[in-house]
């Protein structure tokens, strides 16, 4: 755990039992004087031992020496994929259909099955496996930015790779470090598989101009042949993270953070209803967020569900 | 659930009315197999909404119904968490107070797993920055 969720565990827990709650407005320094500090120092400094050690020890064995991008070898890999996107054609869903995407989550012993419909103009019905009882389904607007994109997010980006790779580290937020942000986005954009095809074989370009890549052939978690990618960030204490794509169509079959996190897909095409049941359970339809927070025009219809 | 309330909008005033809100939306609901994770959920999509609709007008609130009294044991991170985001503040008080995994939270918010984890990345990532600007 790094000092940044250490000080969160003892911040909330101090918050969630104060009488009252603390300031919000950062005091205002006063001109002349240096500005008092609360800071924990400590952690940040154990930390931060902790983090050039590891730079240190990794630094030389992951990141090609002086260039930028992938290495050679991961290169020639990734670009078979990227001209392989190219090629295939997807199965996007068409205007009155609902992208459908399965996935199941392995978070350490924990096992969940997250089916997704998602309508054209990005409003999304969600069903999860519940063995505790909690609600097991979800009705809601995406945010339409590169965590959580629309089909019309995803039109909007540029399909070159220059271009989508500036974009990217202009826009991305997060994680450890640029690299680890576009990586991250990388996943992002491909995870539902609704991106088109230019625009896929771009994202993966794009991790060929990623430092701290790594390429080889795998199997993901089911057994799928795979060409896994692997992105690695010498300051992130989590471990490494991998997208694994199918080498026939280079849709995203995979994705791994750490030892402990594992998203796979299995399914992913276009559904033409909503199951009853879940637009039922799910409860009414939102509204849809202000323009300011979505990049689409509000077209929405109600759900055509399916018996 | 007032002291979720509490983390999840900052207030313990609105973490209170959204609480409230949520004990009527389990009466409205009736039967529930799990009603402490249907409150948790009700409650985090509560304090989201209302993040959205008013971001300014909780700021104004928060100022006007709290009294302003300096708290040395609270680390200065709590106005960063504050000023994330409602979705990126859910996503860290669910994980860092409520202690759910990130499959847990995607089925409290309503999303993939893959989206909270980009959704913690971020709120970390941006929380360094004011760190340590």
């Amino acid at each position: 755990m790094t000092d940044i969720e250490t000080r969160l565990q003892l911040t909330f827990a101090h918050v969630a039992d104060a009488t009252v709650i603390p300031p919000v407005p950062r005091p205002e320094p006063v001109p002349g004087t240096p500005a008092p500090s609360h800071r924990r120092r400590w952690p940040v400094l154990v930390a931060l031992a902790g983090v050039i050690a590891a730079v240190l020890v990794v630094i030389e064995a992951v990141l090609p020496s002086g260039t930028p991008g992938a290495p050679p070898k991961a290169v020639a890999a990734i670009e078979r994929l990227a001209v392989t996107a190219a090629r295939s054609p997807g199965d996007r869903a068409k205007p009155g259909q609902y992208s459908h995407l399965i996935e199941r989550i392995r978070q350490g012993n924990e096992t969940i099955v997250i089916q997704t419909w998602t309508s054209h103009d990005g409003l999304s019905w969600r069903s999860y496996t519940a063995n505790d009882g909690a609600p097991p389904y979800s009705v809601g607007w995406g945010e339409s930015d590169t965590a959580d994109p629309s089909l019309q997010f995803l039109d909007s980006l540029p399909t070159n790779p220059t271009a989508l790779n500036h974009y990217l580290r202009s826009h991305v937020s997060g994680s450890s470090s640029t690299d680890a942000a576009v990586f991250t986005a990388a996943g992002d954009l491909l995870r539902q598989g609704d991106a088109p095809p230019a625009l896929r074989a771009a994202v993966i370009r794009v991790l060929e101009r990623t430092s701290g890549i790594t390429a080889e052939a795998a199997e993901d978690s089911v057994g799928r042949a795979a060409v896994k990618i692997t992105f690695t960030d010498p300051t992130r204490q989590s471990g490494p993270q991998s997208l694994l794509f199918d080498p026939k169509t280079s849709s995203l079959l995979e994705e791994q953070d750490g030892p402990n996190f594992t998203a796979t897909y299995t399914y992913t095409r276009p559904a033409d209803k909503v199951p009853a049941v879940v637009a039922a359970e799910a409860g009414p339809r939102p509204s849809r967020p202000s323009p300011a927070t979505s990049s689409s025009p509000a077209t929405a219809s109600s759900p055509t569900t399916a018996a | 659930m007032v002291r979720l309330g509490r983390l999840l909008t900052g207030s313990q005033a609105l973490g209170e009315d959204l609480a409230q809100e949520a004990f009527l939306g389990l009466l409205r609901a009736g039967a529930v197999a799990a009603p402490e994770a249907y409150l948790r959920r009700s409650l985090v999509n509560l304090s989201i909404n209302h993040g959205r609709r008013a971001a300014r007008e909780r700021a104004h609130l928060l100022t006007l119904r709290e009294q302003q009294v300096a708290a040395p044991e609270i680390d200065e991170i709590w106005p960063l968490v504050l000023a994330l985001p409602p979705r990126q503040r859910a996503v860290l008080v669910l994980r860092y107070y409520e202690d759910l995994s990130e499959a847990e939270i995607a089925r409290v918010l309503g999303c993939r797993a893959g989206t909270v984890k980009s959704l913690a990345s971020r709120a970390l990532r941006r929380l360094r920055l004011e760190i340590d600007s």
